[in-house]
């Protein structure tokens, strides 16, 4: 049989399989002809059976024969189920077609069991809270709300059973459950942006009653009063003063996670990868502050539910947009100006999103450029987003980012010359919640992603033309299906498939050209061969509370993938651990095996758009990670302080990287320009602090950590320090609330510097030729990186809103790092030369909300 | 107002260099021999000594002593020849001898000079020249394509170095001549070499083109260069193809990388190969066929 037909097969096999487990509790959902009113139990009962084809099996001495009112018509079995046995001893359970009813189950005091589902949103404007923490008071039993903010927990029920939940950047609430009755509870929390200095902002107590370790979250508010870079703040900036997080080089987007490579990080903006996250050339990253509402990291201990990349997955969510109010907010900085809109569409129902950014430096100095010249750069920024409410048990979002770089000169003289370079992400995400009980969330997501990166130039003279395009591509389109279902008060299923068809196009030349006299060319010339591929994952994940103590984390992710008659398959092993050791302080222990499939094949450290995106292929097998890692969480002082240390070891496998002298070539296959099968680990110690005060917030961080790689290549197979290989990473990030209107904070960094191949020596060869003998690979140290930002804000209450006024300076102490070293001949001398890309840089900002 | 922005922008991108003082790795001065040993005629050899990257004063050696080794018992000291050109100033004088070198042999060169360690290095010369056959020479307008068969000994690793030689000037000096080729097996060139697109031919054109048996290993080879017919119109010239010892390939192919990756910002730097010990330099052997035109 044709393969393609097979993994077609194999791939709508795993799309549906987990859909076929809905149909056993889908009959829950089915409504019963009734008009309101009073009704025995038998009668009710004997309603529900006639109305379907399916059994209720009881004991006769289970029945209640009490009059149950009725207050609206045609109700679902499920809600006529739970009217029913609302007592403490009954409750009722689907085996396939038939209904159950059983006891309630108990704990070992005799409690019964219940459980408490539902969403946490924002209290104003009813966005739904990523990570929120729901634990019942006084003991570390509790979970974390979803992608969606929907969550399920099952407790022992007493009299005295108080639920919390919490959210780094709100204030807690708590619900109190009446009676022994399972039920569904919608938590809204307050933001304290809201009201500022006055509440108590509390720890990420998910830290402690979370499995998950290596995880990271950084709330908008923290991001706002981050020092900004031009008047910009930056996700990816702020992600990089995390602990195990490094910048790649100064001033660049890229990032390198616990020595992994830069390619390494998956960048997921609602769900959907986006393969370059840099605009200017790596100065700014393409997330707009003002369109986010959460920000993640997870560096190790990966869920089965994660895949593709080996070393970090970034979770950057879009707002939801406001379902009560319009809301609007913009701000206008040294180089951009951004403006988002917000607000019900249906109030309670529909509501959109809107946020923009563009640079103008284009349009000040365009007017002044000389008569027949033009050019110019920009970047902008697009998100928007749909929400809408079906009913209580469905939702659908819609979202979409398009970003853009471009450059472009023209001048027209005695012809016409131009030339350009484009580069942009579009990402698109259409997704279905759906409850299908207290128990069971199901998430439908259809995703596109596109990068695409194009050089042209384009010459005209008398009756000569000439057009030259070079452009590379990768474009995915996905579909992808989780369901969560708590299938036990110690159990909580989690699985899921997804499918994704990528199209990696890595570099192809367009040549157009007519010298008017009849010679013409018009050709594509595919300098790459284009890959298209099948990128499949089946996962299943298991959280077990084994006791009070003790909750583990098991799960198998089975990646497959399709391309050029290869197929690549493996059964990837995940597995955390948390040990409760008092109230306020866990031990967590994490392995995770990893594979990718796709490569970034870059020479440079900043993110250039010529990094090219490159497939496994028949020659080229994916990467492979195994990382361990263990650690400690305690909170302190009424957990306003979190201290939390971990450490780490990857191996990682099958690395690929350009040949010696190799690089950007757009004129040749990259496959002839690479070295493959590489290896390398990483390992170190990670410690990090955080402050979660009422008015001053902020975290310490420090890594020690050595990356180390290995190519038969390279320096005869001997290993060697990786580039990004830093061995000391300190950081600290803070913020203080001076008074409700001024806030003043600061970042400083400091880290070893980056290694370096430099020559050491020159002689002659027989010609006379000089020639240079470099060191071993990475064998240099960059001298030490460090740096102070500072930023002040003020912010004051209008009648229409607010407004902030805000002054930061990057490098306030123009300390000059080395950007790059290099080295200079002058006669019979040599100088090495530092070029220190980024000193003191003050920026002003102004910005608004409504 | 635009030009108070304009400056903002300015003083806020602008990169700053400075020439900066480092405690860069330090390496003593050693020996560097480079030695090239033609099989049935010559060996020539430089000898310079390494200076550190940061002080490039070139020194080329007259007053060193450099002894060939045949199986290990020495045959020959190599004397230094003024070659009447220099570098950076300093004149450049290569050792030179006409022992007969044999195919087959094993073969070291031994460099020592006061002050510094003695330094050496040894190559194996290949067993035998390229068997050729099949020449021919068309003329095709301006240009003049050479064709040529290559058998490779079989069971056996194989290195080539095509090139062209014109003989010229006065003294009757051998220098090479560019050609071009659209032959993919031909894997680098040192010298000049770049794509090469005129009228309807494509293709690469340089100057010794190097290439491996891994695409004929045992069989034959057929390569057509092409040069411009101006060549050879005054004087004879040489199609020459020469067997190179592995240390050879290795050493020409790195100085190609080199050279490529000095000019590129982004590509990683490649050290030149050596396979002398205490010093630096290399030994290569190539024994050579040669067919005069016309």
């Amino acid at each position: 049989m044709d393969k393609h037909i097979l993994y077609r097969i194999y791939c709508v096999f795993l799309i549906w399989m987990p859909l076929l487990t809905f149909g056993q509790q889908g009959m829950l959902f089915k409504e019963v002809p009734l008009n309101p009113g009073r009704y025995t139990s038998s009668m009710l009962l004997d309603t529900i059976e006639s109305s379907c084809e399916c059994t209720l099996a009881y004991a006769s001495n289970d029945l209640i024969q009490e009059q149950i009112l009725l207050e609206k018509s045609n109700p679902t079995r499920e809600e006529l189920l739970e009217k029913l046995f609302n007592a403490d001893r009954l409750d009722f359970l689907v085996r396939k077609n038939k209904i159950l009813i059983v006891g309630k189950k108990k704990d070992e005091n005799g409690n019964p069991i219940i459980t408490i589902s539902g969403f946490v949103e924002d209290l104003k404007s009813r966005e739904r809270l990523i990570g929120a923490n729901i634990y019942v008071k006084g003991t570390s039993v509790g979970t974390v709300s979803n992608r969606f903010g929907f969550y399920s927990l099952s407790i022992p029920f007493t009299d005295s059973t108080i639920l919390i939940s919490d959210l780094i950047g709100y204030e807690a609430t708590t619900f109190k459950p009446a009676k022994a009755l399972s039920t569904s509870h919608r938590f809204m929390l307050l933001s304290a942006n809201e009201k500022l200095a006055e509440v108590t902002v509390v720890a990420q107590e998910s830290e402690v009653v979370n499995v998950q370790m290596s995880n990271i979250k950084i709330s908008p508010e923290e991001l706002r009063k981050m020092p900004a870079f031009l008047g910009e703040v930056d996700v990816i900036k702020a992600v990089q003063f995390l602990p195990g997080v490094q910048s790649a080089n100064e001033g660049s987007v890229n990032y390198i996670v616990r020595g992994g490579n830069p390619d390494q990080n998956l960048i997921l903006l609602d769900g959907v990868p986006v393969y370059n996250v840099s605009h200017i050339f790596g100065f700014f990253s393409v997330f707009n502050p003002d369109a986010i509402k959460n920000i993640e990291l997870t560096k190790g201990g990966f869920p089965a539910h994660f895949g593709g990349r080996l070393s970090s997955v970034l979770e950057v969510d879009m707002k939801e947009g406001d379902m009560k109010e319009y809301h609007g907010s913009g701000s206008i900085g040294i180089i951009a100006a951004k403006f988002g809109l917000e607000g019900p569409i249906i109030k309670d129902k529909t509501s959109f999103m809107f946020s923009g950014r563009r640079t103008y430096s284009d349009l000040i100095y365009r007017p002044i450029l000389a008569e027949g010249i033009d050019g110019g750069y920009y970047f902008s920024d697009l998100n928007f987003k749909l929400n809408h409410k079906f009913s209580r048990k469905d939702r659908v979002y819609l979202s979409f980012y398009n970003g853009i770089d471009k450059g472009f000169t023209q001048s027209e003289g005695s012809g016409l010359d131009e030339g350009g370079l484009k580069w942009g992400n579009y990402t698109g995400a259409l997704r279905w919640n759906h409850l299908f009980s207290e128990k069971m969330f199901g998430n439908l997501t259809a995703t596109y992603s596109r990068f695409n990166f194009e050089i042209s130039s384009a010459f005209a003279f008398d009756t000569i033309t000439s057009n030259l395009r070079y452009f590379s591509k990768i474009v995915d389109q996905g579909i992808k299906y989780d369901l969560d279902y708590i299938y036990s008060p110690k159990h909580s299923f989690r699985t899921g498939v997804s499918y994704t068809y990528h199209n990696v196009r890595p570099g192809a030349l367009v040549i157009n050209e007519s010298d008017g006299r009849g010679l013409d060319i018009d050709s594509i010339v595919d300098l790459s061969p284009a890959n298209f591929t099948h990128d499949a994952f089946l996962y299943v994940e298991d959280q077990w509370t084994v006791n009070q103590r003790l909750k583990v984390n098991t799960g198998l992710h089975l990646s497959s993938y399709f391309v050029d008659g290869e197929a690549y398959f493996a059964l990837q092993p995940r597995l955390s651990a948390r040990y409760l050791m008092s109230e306020n302080w866990a031990l967590k222990a994490s392995y995770a095996y990893m594979q990718q499939f796709i490569h970034l094949l870059t020479n440079s450290s900043v993110g250039l758009p010529t990094d090219l995106w490159v497939s496994s292929t028949g020659r080229i097998p994916p990467q492979v990670s195994q990382q361990l890692a263990i650690g400690s969480t305690n909170f302190w002082d009424n957990k306003k302080w979190e201290f939390t240390t971990e450490a780490f070891y990857k191996d990682l496998s099958g690395l690929i990287a350009y040949k010696p002298a190799a690089s950007f070539a757009p004129a040749v296959n990259w496959e002839t320009q690479v070295l493959s099968g590489g290896t390398g680990r990483a390992y170190g110690l990670e410690t990090l602090i955080r402050l979660n005060g009422s008015r001053t917030r902020g975290w310490i961080a420090y890594t020690l950590s050595k990356s180390e790689r290995e190519f038969d290549e390279i320096d005869g197979g001997n290993t060697f320090p990786f580039k990004y290989d830093r061995r000391h990473d300190f950081k600290i990030v803070l913020s203080h609330d001076f008074t409700k209107k001024f806030n003043a904070g600061f970042t400083w960094i400091y880290n070893s510097g980056l290694k370096a191949t430099i020559p050491i020596s020159t002689y002659n060869d027989l010609d006379g030729q000089t020639l240079i003998k470099y060191s071993t690979r990475n064998a240099f140290s960059y001298p030490s990186y460090h740096r102070l930002d500072v930023a002040l804000s003020w912010t004051k209450k209008t009648s229409w809103g607010q407004r902030s006024w805000g002054i930061s300076v990057y490098n306030a102490y123009n300390q000059r790092n080395p950007f790059i070293i290099y080295f200079s001949t002058f006669g019979d001398t040599r100088e090495a030369t530092q070029l220190s890309l980024l000193q003191i840089i003050p920026s002003i900002n102004y910005s608004f909300r409504f | 107002m635009k030009r108070i922005v304009l400056s903002l922008l300015f003083f806020s991108l602008m990169a700053c260099e400075k020439t900066i003082t480092y405690d860069l790795p330090t390496e003593e001065p050693q020996l560097a021999v480079t030695t090239r040993i033609h099989a049935r005629d010559s060996i020539v050899a430089l000898v310079s000594i390494s200076s550190p990257v940061l002080n490039s004063k070139t020194e080329i050696s007259n007053s060193a002593t450099v002894i060939l080794y045949e199986n290990g018992g020495p045959v020959t000291q190599l004397s230094p020849i003024n070659t009447g050109q220099s570098v950076d100033g300093v004149p450049l004088y290569v050792y030179y001898s006409s022992y007969d070198c044999e195919p087959g042999k094993t073969y070291t060169i031994r460099a020592s000079q006061s002050n510094f360690e003695s330094v050496e290095g040894t190559v194996a010369v290949p067993l035998n020249a390229p068997e050729l056959s099949n020449v021919s020479r068309a003329s095709g307008g301006e240009f003049r394509e050479i064709t040529v068969t290559i058998t490779d000994t079989p069971d056996e690793e194989n290195y080539y170095r095509i090139e062209l030689q014109q003989v010229g000037g006065t003294g009757g000096d051998v220098y090479s001549q560019g050609f071009y080729t659209d032959d993919q097996t031909i894997e680098f060139y040192d010298g000049y070499d770049d794509e090469f697109i005129e009228d309807d031919r494509e293709g690469a054109f340089g100057f010794r083109g190097y290439l491996r048996d891994r695409f004929f290993e045992g069989g034959s080879k057929k390569i057509v260069i092409s040069h411009w017919s101006y060549i050879g119109e005054s004087s004879p010239y040489y199609l020459k193809i020469s067997s190179i010892s592995k240390s050879s390939y290795d050493f020409e192919r790195t100085i190609d990388l080199a050279t490529y990756s000095e000019v590129s910002p982004f590509s990683e730097p490649v050290s030149v190969i050596s396979n002398m010990s205490n010093g630096k330099g290399g030994i290569t052997a190539e024994y050579s066929t040669r067919i005069l035109f016309p």
